[in-house]
């Protein structure tokens, strides 16, 4: 056995016998040990002529010790190497070599001798190969090989795509060990299976057998419009020897790289389309029960059906001068069948009301693309409208409340009659009185035309002159003045003939007058009273007659007629 | 037929908003009074019933500004002066005959008001015809004192529609929900106040979706156009 100490890494190569029958398999232990070895390689197995190595596995162990009051711990990598020694003599191993932290370590080379014995173990009927990568043989004569198989070659954003990892063999292996696992560029990945163990079926590719196991299965979302890469992945093997190298041999397998077309869509964006795609639907649930003003309240949308759920961004809540609304919170209750993710989404808001009274939140559009029908659909909900009551801190809402259930009146019964603030055609209802006015104003302007400017005038004395006449007439009657009273009753008339008639009145004979205003076409009847008054006047002036005072107001009457008739 | 089918259609539409209301069906009562309002039909009764559909579901604004309308339209209306003097207690003019005449004509409606002024009108314009045609003709009528009745009548009748029909056009806010008021038309001006919902304004200007209003308190602000409403739109 051999020792090498450098620094903190221990660095060993040990055989588990030194004389070995030919055909028989020997181990060799490599062993590596140290502090913080978490960085540490393979070690370089070395080739030996007539010695071939079947296989080799790892083990690890880590051992924490705490001494004077520190702690340690220290890790060992056991490598195991199955030889098996084709013909008789002596070899020697050369070091197995180690890279760690930038320095080389090697072992101390081991001598074996190998004599005569009985040769014994079966073997995989494949002759082993020092190919240190199988992708580079012709893919029909590949004894392992890593493939991966995907669903789709061309996909649209958000189109799910299943890749499906697959190890192929046709010799029997000792070992695997998956080095570099499955990798993806711009792809929302979600696994569907890891077997922690390899279970191999019989399967014929190209017309040969294969034994297949799954290395790991995903759903595969394409982020955007960026083609998806599938990075090559990786395996160690060792694959066993055959009954004349039984050690079988160490190999490293890589699968070939894939991309897969990713489409734009076949029309534009509808408004309310963000990411979704699949076969969805949205609906959505809030809680109206007590919403007051300042005081959050959520409003759930819920997206379910099969597609890009957990990739999917969440709806755009509408602008509203009245809420405040927060980034919602998202939960996803998803599983995967159908190669697709299958479930629901929910997205819940958080909204604050600024305002109090009946808000209206507006409606979202919202729009997915479907990939069965290959096209979008549009979908709403919404609006909703939401009774929000003022805080406790703002206007008293409550007490408020209170207050008008207690004091407010009852309802009326309702009736079909419609009342209007104004009368409909209101300004038309102030016509028929300036139609009146303008017919008034015109009769007058007719008769001051006919009569001319001063007769108008005269005219327009007269009800002056009888007004104050028939006021002294009715003193003197009250006060029984007689003569006086028939004076002015004379007067009263004579003023009355000259203004309306433009008569000489004053000086001229009573029989010339009345025959003035029988030329002037006064009534018979008019002219009989006039004859009267004048008459009865003379008498009462010129004799003793006292008249009643009731012969007096029916003088004056009779006067009152004479006018009338001729005014 | 037609008449009697519309007749029922109202009926059985006004029975279901009043159980609607008697089972705290707020909502449903005010789609079925709503539907009067679409078919043309404006009164009182029906103001009042729907600003108590509102007052029960909590939003005062509204309700005050439907007990606005109703009260516009039948100010001696008592149930409506009950259901407003619980938002706002109108202090008293200290002249008691301002007092007096401001309550009169703040019982009679602007329609009233309206038929008032025409007739007082026509008796005007009536004995100022008989003056005139008495310049020319004698007619025994006692113009001077009817027509000094008659212009009193006028001048009250016109005062009257005049203070009410200011008030149409003085361009009456409600506030329905609580808002906030900014020095300019838009959310990044100053802060001024706080309004609480319910409170009454005229407006003052219009700029996009924000109204200058003027409030009672004598304050006056920039606000978001849908917190408020116009007691009288048209």
């Amino acid at each position: 056995m051999v020792i090498l100490i450098l620094f903190s890494l221990t660095f060993t190569a040990s055989v588990d016998q030194t004389t070995i029958p030919v055909g028989e398999s020997f181990n060799v232990t490599v062993t590596v040990e140290g502090e913080d070895l978490s960085s540490v390689g393979t070690p370089s197995a070395p080739n030996v002529s007539g010695i071939d190595i079947l296989g080799s596995s790892r083990s690890q162990s880590t051992q924490i010790n705490f001494i004077n009051g520190k702690l340690s711990k220290s890790t060992s990598y056991i490598y195991d190497y199955q030889m098996i020694a084709r013909n008789e003599g002596q070899f020697t191993i050369p070091p197995f070599t180690l890279t760690y932290e930038g320095k080389k370590y090697s072992t101390d080379p081991i001598t074996i001798n190998v004599k005569k014995g009985i040769a014994g173990r079966s073997v995989t009927p494949f002759p082993p190969t020092r190919s240190q990568d199988f992708t580079t043989e012709p893919k029909d004569f590949r004894a392992v090989f890593l493939e991966t198989e995907v669903s789709k070659s061309s996909v649209y954003p958000g189109e799910p795509i299943t890749a499906t990892h697959y190890l192929y063999v046709k010799t029997s292996l000792s070992d695997v060990q998956l080095t570099g696992p499955p990798t993806y560029e711009n792809v929302w990945v979600e696994n569907i299976q890891s077997p922690t163990r390899l279970n191999f079926t019989t399967t014929t590719k190209n017309g040969i057998r294969y034994q297949r196991s799954l290395i790991k299965q995903d759903i595969l979302f394409p982020l955007g419009e960026k083609n998806v890469q599938i990075n090559p992945f990786s395996i160690e093997v060792i694959i066993r020897g055959d009954m004349f190298s039984f050690f079988g041999e160490r190999k490293a397998v890589s699968s070939e790289p894939k991309t897969i077309q990713v489409k734009p869509f076949p029309s534009e964006h509808p408004e309310g389309f963000i990411d979704a795609v699949g076969k969805l639907n949205i609906s959505s649930e809030i809680d109206t029960s007590n919403i007051r003003v300042d005081a959050p309240f959520s409003l759930k949308i819920i997206i379910e059906g099969g597609g890009n759920l957990n990739l999917l961004s969440p709806p755009k809540f509408p602008d509203s001068r009245k809420l405040n609304s927060y980034p919602p919170e998202s939960k996803s209750n998803t599983k995967i069948s159908g190669g697709t993710l299958n479930g629901e989404r929910i997205f819940t808001y958080l909204i604050t009301p600024k305002v109090s009274g009946i808000i209206e939140i507006p409606g979202i559009k919202w729009a997915y693309f479907d990939i069965q029908k290959k096209t979008f659909i549009n979908k709403k909900i919404g609006p909703w409208q939401i009774q929000v009551r003022p805080s406790s801190e703002i206007g008293s809402g409550e007490q408020e409340t209170n207050k008008i259930n207690k004091d407010i009146a009852y309802i009326l019964p309702v009736s079909e009659k419609t009342v209007s603030l104004i009368p409909k055609f209101f300004p038309l209802y102030f016509i028929p009185s300036i139609i009146f006015l303008i017919i008034a104003v015109y009769y007058v302007i007719d008769v001051r035309k006919t009569l001319g400017d001063r007769s108008y005038a005269s005219l327009k004395a007269i009800p002056k002159q009888l007004k104050s006449g028939f006021r002294k007439l009715e003193k003197e009657i009250h006060n029984n003045n007689v003569i006086q009273f028939y004076e002015d009753l004379t007067l009263v008339l004579l003023k009355f003939i000259k203004l309306k008639f433009r008569l000489n009145v004053f000086g001229t004979k009573k029989k010339d007058l009345l025959s003035d205003l029988k030329n002037k076409k006064v009534p018979e009847k008019a002219l009989n009273l006039i004859e009267e008054i004048l008459i009865k006047s003379e008498t009462v002036r010129f004799t003793s007659l006292e008249p009643t005072q009731d012969e007096m107001s029916k003088d004056s009457q009779k006067l009152r007629e004479v006018i009338n008739a001729l005014y | 037929m037609l008449y009697i089918s519309i007749l029922i259609f109202f009926s059985q539409t006004a029975q279901t908003a009043e159980e609607y209301y008697k089972n705290g069906e707020y909502v449903k009562a005010l789609e079925e009074y709503n539907k009067y309002l679409d078919r043309g039909i404006h009164n009182a009764e029906l103001y009042l019933n729907i600003g108590n559909c509102y007052y029960r579901l909590g939003d005062f604004g509204k309700s005050l500004l439907y007990y606005r309308r109703g009260w516009f339209l039948d100010p001696s209306n008592e149930n409506i002066l009950n259901n407003i003097s619980l938002f706002k207690k109108e202090e008293p003019n200290p002249n008691p005959f301002i007092s007096f005449s401001s309550r009169m004509i703040d019982r009679i409606p602007l329609r009233i008001f309206s038929y008032l002024l025409i007739l007082s009108f026509s008796l005007v314009i009536l004995i100022v015809a008989i003056r005139l045609i008495q310049t020319v003709k004698l007619i025994n009528f006692p113009t001077n004192p009817l027509l000094t009745l008659a212009g009193l009548f006028f001048i009250f009748s016109l005062i009257g529609f005049s203070i009410w029909y200011g008030r149409v056009k003085s361009k009456w806010v409600v506030t329905t929900a609580t808002t906030i008021a900014y020095s300019g038309p838009d959310e990044e001006f100053k802060e001024l106040m706080r309004v609480d919902k319910a409170e009454e304004g005229s407006l003052v200007r219009e700029d996009g979706g924000w109204w200058l209003v003027h409030f009672r308190s004598g304050e006056g602000g920039w606000i978001d156009s849908t917190t408020a409403a116009l007691v009288i739109q048209e």
